[in-house]
This record gives structure tokens, sequence and C-alpha cells, in this order.
């Protein structure tokens, strides 16, 4: 894929969809650069937010286009993307950008709490140390807020199906997995590829 | 006096719900449940205020289980009522729920709790709840405050939807529209941007901000009669 504009085209995502962004960069943007930011920033948009611009200076800017692969995820992100170098994919969050919006909202209206693969790896210190929940608080505040925990596989690892178990369990809650495609997400960044640059996309 | 508040901020530092529990129902036992809530509980919560504001230094576990408490003490309160002492007085009705495409409910179940336990009957719409459905309910209820919650800058914008619906039916001023949510805090000029009559950054401080709101939906009416 080559683009005619000079300025060099670089995606910032967040580390949660690591795997899936560098399978789909190899098949459809191999020569797109992409930085990966710690999806433990999630739980502090403010520092995701000082991360996000110390990435996007004005520097940077004068010789790079970025394309954000992020939701609504920390308050100035949608002053970011404002400017014409940036663009963000459409979405609130990146279950809905996997999703769509009209299964996250159908999915979120049943009491899903969603999990990544990623994310499962650190599922017991983000409930212990981040938000400071022990097992009964856990148990209690989540049955309040959620009917179920939802995995969405996107295919890459297999199901960490003890992982989840023991989350579950956790958090007093059942859990299923929900196979999900990589469709929606390749179209979004897509998109916002082709917002980003006027110049002809030549792809696949 | 002070040493019950003491122990009970220790609880709460503790995330300890049923130790809070246990320290509240003993000293009720003593005391009378009915000076419970506005005698003990809310002061102490009112104290760690600004602590509460910066979620630096209060985890979700802490203000998760000051609310809980806050929910088990109103239950234990209206349980041992007699039924000659009012404990709590009966204010509203208004409404609130979480803005169209916002599912972040603790917040406002927050909101829901500290406005119980100050007698104001709440209608809680849940998550998601677009304009018209927010204002319908509050007319077929006679509310005067609308409470929407937001947790993102995104959906934040939605409320503008509520304000717009609230002008198309003439109802602006006569039904007053508070909105909060983390959004709201980082992003100062927001509250304007959508059309607010007002907002607090905490549920504790929610019920002040109510009834100004129900008194300027009053004063209102007092104008144009
Ligand atoms: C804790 C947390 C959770 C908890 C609790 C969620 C909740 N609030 O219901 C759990 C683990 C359940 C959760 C779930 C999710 N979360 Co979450 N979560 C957070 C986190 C870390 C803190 C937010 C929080 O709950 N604060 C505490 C609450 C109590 O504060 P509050 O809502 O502001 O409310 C207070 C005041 O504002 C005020 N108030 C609130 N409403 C109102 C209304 C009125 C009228 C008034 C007067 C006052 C008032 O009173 C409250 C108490 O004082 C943030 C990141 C961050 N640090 O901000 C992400 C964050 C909010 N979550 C996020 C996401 C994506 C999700 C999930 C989709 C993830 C998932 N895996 O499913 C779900 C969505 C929930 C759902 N139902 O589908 C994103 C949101 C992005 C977006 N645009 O959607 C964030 C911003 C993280 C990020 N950086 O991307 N989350």
């Amino acid at each position: 894929m080559t683009y005619e504009d000079d300025k060099k085209i670089t995606m910032v995502s967040c580390g949660v969809l690591k795997a899936e962004i560098q399978t789909l960069r190899e098949q459809y943007w191999p020569n797109l650069e992409v930085n990966f930011l710690s999806s433990m920033l999630h739980m502090k948009p403010e520092k995701l937010a000082a991360s996000l611009e110390s990435q996007l200076s004005d520097d940077f800017l004068k010789t790079h286009k970025y394309l954000l692969i992020y939701g609504d995820c920390c308050s100035s992100i949608s002053n970011l993307s404002q400017r014409t170098e940036v663009v963000r994919t459409r979405c609130n969050n990146c279950i809905d950008l996997l999703l769509g919006r009209e299964q996250y909202r159908r999915l979120s209206h049943e009491g899903a709490f969603f999990l990544l693969p990623e994310w499962m790896y650190r599922w017991e210190s983000i409930f212990r140390s981040e938000l400071g929940l022990d097992e009964t608080n856990a148990k209690s505040m989540m049955g309040d807020l959620h009917t179920k925990l939802v995995l969405l596989d996107t295919g890459l690892a297999p199901v960490p199906s003890q992982k989840m178990d023991a989350c579950a369990k956790y958090c007093g809650l059942p859990w299923e997995s929900l196979p999900v495609s990589l469709d929606l997400l390749r179209n979004e960044i897509q998109f916002a590829l082709n917002e980003l640059t006027t110049a002809e996309v030549i792809d696949e | 006096m002070e040493n019950i508040q003491s122990r009970l901020l220790e609880m709460i530092q503790k995330a300890d719900r049923q130790g809070a529990n246990n320290l509240l129902a003993a000293w009720s036992e003593e005391h009378g449940y009915e000076k419970l809530l506005k005698q003990i509980l809310i002061p102490t919560l009112q104290h760690i205020g600004e602590e509460w504001r910066t979620s630096e230094n209060f985890s979700i576990a802490q203000s998760y289980v000051a609310a809980k408490i806050v929910e088990d003490a109103l239950f234990m309160t209206l349980k041992n009522k007699k039924d000659n002492v009012n404990t709590v007085s009966e204010k509203g009705p208004v409404v609130i729920g979480n803005i169209e495409d916002d599912f972040h409910s603790l917040g406002r179940r927050m909101v829901k709790t500290f406005l119980e336990a100050d007698g104001w009957i709440v209608y809680d719409l849940g998550n998601d709840v677009t304009a018209e459905e927010f204002v319908d309910t509050a007319v077929e209820i006679g509310a005067r405050v609308i409470g929407a919650s937001a947790m993102m800058k995104t959906t934040a914008y939605n409320i503008k939807k509520l304000r717009k619906e609230l002008d198309r039916r003439n109802l602006s001023g006569h039904i007053q529209l508070a909105v909060g949510g983390a959004v709201f805090m980082v992003s100062p000029n927001l509250e304007k941007e959508i059309g607010s009559d007002g907002s607090s950054s905490t549920a504790i401080d929610a019920p002040e901000l109510f009834d100004e709101l129900w008194e300027a939906s009053l004063q209102q009416e007092t104008v144009h009669e």
C-alpha cells in the first residue's frame, strides 16, 4: 500500500488489540508503522492523554500523520483527533470497535462485562490492585452492575478458560466466549486511513 | 461522636462493608436509628468529600463500599423505623438515568443512594436512556429535576438532545437538568456546552444540587404566574 502524501502515516493503538492489529497489519498495511501503548493506561485516562500528547507533538506532526486506534478513552482524545494530521477510529471503546454499536448495545443491555484476551493476563491485579476490590466487594459490585462476563474471542489465541473460570468465580458471574471476526476492526481502520489521506490508496 | 466517625472512616478505608455495618448497627441500637444517616454517616462522608473527588486517594472499592454503607444504613433505618417517627422527609419525585449510549452505571447508582438517603423519591431509568424517555417519565410523574449521568465526552454530548427535547416541549426551567459523571470534572466547559442547569462532582453533593434545582423550578413558576 502506498500513499502519495509525503507525510509518514503511523498507527497508534492501545496494546489491548496488539495481536489483532499486528495480524491485520501484516496482511493489509505492511508498510505502516504501528506503536502500541500500554493497555494499563485504560485505568488512568489522564496518563493516557499525556502519552498520546507526547506521541503527537507538534514536531512529529510536521512529518507524520497519525491514525489513533482508540475509543473515547480520555477526555482530550477528541481534541487531538480534530487536527488534520490525526484521525481516530469511529467508536466509543475497543469493545464496540470489534462488535459494532448495535451488538455492543444489545449485549450491554443484557448486562455483559466484556473481556479481551490481552486483558485476561492481568485480570486479578486489575481487580485487586487497580480497583481495590477483594473477592467479597468484587462479587457485590460486579453483581450489582453486570450479569455475565463475555470474552471476545478474536481467534488468535486459545480461549484462556482457566483464567476465565477464576475471574468469573472472583466476580460471582457466569462467563461465555463470543467468537468475533476482525472484519469490523479492519473496515474501521481502512475507513480512517482513507480519511487521513486524499491520495489514492492501493490496497491488497 | 468523633470516635465512631473515625472508626467508620477506618472501615471505609479498608473497604470493609460488614465491619462498618456492624459498627453502625451497634451505635444505632444505643442512640436510635433515626439519627444514623443525618448525624453520623452523611457528615462522615462529607468529611472525606475532598478525597472522594480525587480518585488518586480513593479507590473504586472504597467509594463503592461507602455508597453501599449508606444504602445498608437506609435499609436498616427504614426497617427499624417506628411508625410515629418520620426519619426521612419526602422530596421529589425526580428522574435519573445514564444518557443514551452510556452504560457506566456505578456513579448514577451512587447518586440514587444519596438522594434516597436524603428523602428523595427517585425514578431510576437505568442505562442508555433516550431524551424522549427522560422527558416522558418526568412529565408523567411530575418531576422538576432530571439527573443525567455520562462517563465520557461522546456520551455527554448526547445530553444536548435532552436539553433540545426540554426546549421543544417548552419545559426548560420548569424541569431542571442536572448532569454529572467523570468527564465533567476534567472538562469544565462541557457543562455549559451541553446546556445543563447544574452539576456536582460527587454523589454526596447531589442532594444539595437537587434541592437548589427544585427550588429554581419553583421560582421559575412564580415568575411566570
Ligand atoms: C471502574 C471502572 C469500571 C467499573 C465500574 C463501571 C461503572 N462506573 O459503572 C467496571 C469494571 C464495571 C467498568 C466497566 C466498563 N468499562 Co470502565 N472504567 C472504570 C474506570 C477505571 C473508573 C470509572 C469509574 O467507575 N469511576 C467511579 C464512578 C463512581 O465515578 P463517576 O461515574 O464519575 O460518578 C461519580 C460522580 O461523577 C457523580 N455522578 C455520576 N453521575 C452523576 C449524575 C448526576 C446527575 C450527578 C449530580 C452526579 C453524578 O457521582 C459519582 C460518585 O461520586 C474508568 C477509567 C477512569 N479512571 O476513569 C474506566 C472507563 C470509564 N471504562 C471504560 C470501558 C470501555 C468500560 C467497559 C465497556 C469495559 C468492559 N470491559 O466491558 C465497561 C462498560 C460498562 C458496561 N456496563 O458496559 C472506558 C470508557 C470509554 C468509553 N467511551 O466507553 C474508561 C474511560 C476507560 C478508558 N480509559 O477507556 N469500568
